[in-house]
């Protein structure tokens, strides 16, 4: 593999992932408009559909501005950083099954590591870096509550999540994700077995992209902004695009650990398809479920995470464990 | 080999941007660009899942901890540390280090030659071939750093929370020591 093909392939995921980007903006914006009663976003273009091309200028535009206390270095590093992690850890993502064109054969993601699992997450505890530092950077009251936040919010959840993950790979017994969802097209979908696990898994992928009702890093009524208050401009908008990259990454786990990947439902068939309707389904949970939750108190938070999902996602992985060891699906 | 190199010079000249940074969160900074370098020098000498891992526990989880704790204390006034002059005793204790580093590589250089003679058992570096060894061979060593760790643990709770047997009116303000007030006063009461 040359470092050319690798190139190619990564400039049209980061196009991919940003074009998406773009659009699950602006899809959350209407469906947080019509959950309000309210149309969303609808001058921009027929439907809204310029909103962020709009959005974009404006952004590009925007005084770059540093308060004066701040770290310069680290300030400007860190949502360079917060996006970087964030596209890294979909590079490993198999969007599909390995595509063959005449005698071309594609795998349909930039690198496929044989333990594709764990660089996922060792990308994704780096990813909070981003997010701390920036809001350390700062040096402004509020962006460091935010990021003091928003870190020990991540640690914590990170760990349910990563219980989630674990009881995946005992069940299957891998840690590629091609084979997982190859093992998923044979027998039963993960999630079948393993409900506690997926679970824990939408509950922590929601509070590791510290999207809403677990953002109290950014907390408005509080905090102002959080984290990213001092920022403008594009690199706001850097923190902004690494969000949903997040939230990319996390719903395309969920569906490749634990709803079959690209397999269809009662068998009907396989293709990427089935793994981006998945997906959407898992980006509109997310909406939904920020439109419907109001955001937690901090110490509800942690004692949620700790003293209820860690202990769940250990009773699971016994249960789990059990499962395999009474002879799994076979 | 070259990047072997490279990435190994990239961890040195971190590892001496810990000790040399004025500020404390540039120090946490060059030791999670140490840590991920030795996860680049695990990488190339095959062991894969060493790698990853040491990226996911120690450049995530663990150095986040530090900053976050930094977070917590650092202020305003208080990023830059002054210079503390130099400290006595560095020539000698540079040779010391010097010495023992020359005889770890001695000693390095010797068990790499053992190994390099050697082919590397398929499978090697991946998670199951780690998994068999460090609950195999090597599960006592793995077991007694468990429990250092987890000593170490106990002590520092055991540190943190020490009530004293009677407590002053000048620490007060201490939340530990408020604490034990209270329930002196609340036993007093009772009684």
């Amino acid at each position: 593999m040359s470092l050319g093909y690798v190139l190619v392939r990564s400039v049209i995921l980061v196009v991919l992932l940003l074009t998406a980007f773009a659009y699950v903006m602006v899809l959350e914006r209407k469906v947080l408009g019509y959950f309000q009663l309210r149309w969303g976003p609808v001058r921009v273009g027929p439907w809204g559909m310029l909103q962020p091309l709009a959005d974009a200028i404006k952004m590009m535009n925007k005084e770059d501005t540093r308060p004066a206390g701040a770290d310069t270095l680290l300030f400007y590093v860190a949502p360079a950083v917060a996006l970087f992690v964030a596209l890294g850890a979909f590079a490993v993502i198999p969007l599909g099954p390995v595509a063959h064109i005449g005698s071309l054969v594609l795998p349909l993601s930039v690198a496929h590591p044989a333990s594709g699992i764990l660089f996922v997450l060792a990308l994704l505890s780096v990813g909070v870096y981003g997010v701390s530092l920036g809001g350390w950077a700062s040096q402004s009251k509020y962006a460091l509550l935010g990021s003091l936040r928003a870190t020990a919010q991540m640690v914590s959840y990170e760990l349910a999540l990563g219980m989630a993950v674990i009881s995946a790979v005992v069940l299957y017994g891998t840690l590629n994700l091609n084979t997982m969802v190859s093992m998923q097209g044979v027998h039963l979908w993960g999630a079948i077995p393993d409900i506690l696990g997926f679970a824990i898994f939408l509950v922590g992928s929601v509070a590791e992209c510290n999207r809403a009702p677990f953002d109290l890093a950014e907390a408005e009524g509080e905090l102002v902004a959080g984290f990213h208050v001092e920022y403008s401009g594009f690199r706001f908008a850097n923190f902004v695009m690494a969000e949903y990259v997040n939230m990319f990454t996390m719903s395309a786990l969920g569906a490749l650990l634990f709803l079959g990947g690209w397999h269809g439902p009662f068998g009907l068939g396989s293709s990427v398809w089935w793994l981006l309707a998945k997906m959407a389904l898992y980006l509109f949970f997310f909406m939904w479920v920020r439109s419907t939750f109001p955001r937690l108190r901090y110490d509800q938070l942690m004692s949620f995470g700790w003293k209820l999902l860690v202990p769940l996602g250990f009773l699971n992985l016994v249960w789990i464990s059990t499962f395999v060891a009474l002879g799994g699906w076979h | 080999m070259i990047a072997f190199v490279i990435v190994g010079l990239a961890a040195i000249a971190a590892a001496i941007g810990v000790v040399t940074a004025r500020n404390v969160v540039h120090s946490v900074l060059w030791l999670i660009t140490h840590l991920a370098s030795l996860a680049v020098l695990y990488l190339t000498l095959q062991a894969t899942f060493l790698g990853l891992v040491q990226v996911l526990l120690y450049a995530g989880a663990v150095m986040v901890l530090f900053l976050f704790v930094l977070g917590l204390l650092s202020t305003r006034g208080e990023r830059e540390e002054p210079g503390t002059g130099q400290p006595k005793g560095q020539t000698a204790l540079a040779v010391t280090g010097a010495m023992i580093m020359a005889a770890l590589l001695m000693v390095g250089a010797a068990a790499g030659e053992a190994v390099r003679s050697g082919v590397l058992p398929a499978g090697f570096g991946g998670a199951s071939a780690f998994g068999v060894a460090l609950f195999g061979r090597y599960l006592l060593p793995f077991e007694s750093t468990a429990l250092a760790l987890l000593i170490a643990v106990v002590g520092v709770v055991a540190l943190a929370h020490s009530v004293p047997e009677e407590p002053s009116a000048s620490d007060g303000f201490d939340v530990s020591h408020a604490r034990g007030a209270d329930s002196a006063v609340l036993g007093g009461e009772a009684k």
